[in-house]
């Protein structure tokens, strides 16, 4: 089984690789653990020229933090599972169309990514990175998500009573 | 661990099935096989719609086969009445589910408008979502 981790600097992601840590995994899985660095250059056109060079600098940053964070997350999974069995890699390009791409020519079986969880204008205007890899993914996704407080108001909201219950069995 | 697997009564349930014996699973994972049939009002002396008895029945399937691949774990099976998005989430949220494994056919669809039952669950449950990709040739082959 190959399974593809699609990490940022986040809290999400690394509940993310720590579920994927304690899970029990079929013997011979491979991980791969793949960091995306959005271009900044995209925004060339909506700046002044004099700022360009900061954005390039920005972007060098940027890619030399994910390549630290990256290796850290591969190294703490290769203690865990074993040196053959895990890779990392750093790349550019747009989060959700890059992580597809390397999910396809990987043939991954499975791509792990983290919920940022985000709800209303924020979804609204930023999107969600997972929704997109669901939607487009040609493997099984599965979206880690951190348990927050605010799961006790959705269980009050969508309770209902009325629910009933058909059939319950236990082997 | 518990585990919700989320099931229709289309014949993609055997595709969700099969992913879900492939991973491997704690010697303590309790799994719930669940459908949700959306209410549909009948005559007093029909109390079951055709919804339910092929949900009965497609559940009963599932379960047997999940048992047969993974003998020893545990496994309920449940049909529930209501809308299945927020039936999965409230069940999984009361439950304290780890995870839910569900279908997805992937097709798109703008993020302002209300989505699919598999983007509804995802947006709104508090637990992982393992999002299992169905292949449209299976499904018409086991259908």
């Amino acid at each position: 089984m190959k399974v593809l981790i699609a990490v940022d600097d986040s809290l999400c992601s690394r509940e993310a690789v720590n579920v994927v840590a304690s899970r029990p995994w079929a013997e011979g899985t491979q991980f791969k653990v793949v960091h995306v660095v959005e271009p900044i250059a995209a925004l060339y056109g909506l700046v002044a020229p004099e700022a360009v060079s900061l954005m390039l600098e920005a972007e060098k940053k940027l890619k030399a933090h994910g390549i630290k964070f990256t290796t850290d997350i591969g190294d703490y999974l290769k203690e865990i599972f074993s040196e053959q069995q895990v890779s990392s890699l750093v790349i550019g390009g747009y989060i959700a169309d890059s992580v597809i791409e390397q999910a396809n020519d990987w043939h991954a079986d499975l791509i792990v990514v983290g919920s940022h969880g985000r709800t209303g204008l924020d979804r609204i205007l930023l999107g969600s990175v997972a929704e997109k890899i669901v939607n487009r993914s040609l493997c099984s996704v599965e979206v880690i998500k951190i348990k927050t407080p605010k799961c006790d108001e959705t269980t009050s909201k969508n309770d209902r009573s009325g629910a009933s219950v058909r059939q319950k069995q236990t082997v | 661990m518990k585990v919700i697997i989320a099931i229709d009564q289309t014949g993609n349930w055997k595709q969700i099935i099969e992913a879900t014996v492939k991973r491997s699973w704690p010697s303590d994972t309790i799994f719930r096989i669940l459908t949700v049939v959306e209410p549909v009002e009948t005559p007093l002396d029909k109390p079951k719609t055709h919804h339910e008895s092929a949900a009965d029945k497609v559940v009963h399937e599932a379960r047997a086969l999940l048992f047969k691949h993974l003998p020893g774990c545990t496994v309920y099976s449940e049909v529930r009445k209501g809308k299945p998005a927020d039936e999965l989430v409230t069940v999984a949220a009361n439950w304290m589910v780890d995870r839910i494994i569900l279908g997805t056919h992937g097709r798109q669809a703008n993020r302002l408008i209300p989505g699919t039952v598999p983007q509804l669950v995802t947006k709104k449950s508090c637990c992982s979502v393992d999002l299992v990709k169905l292949t449209p040739a299976a499904a018409a082959a086991a259908q």
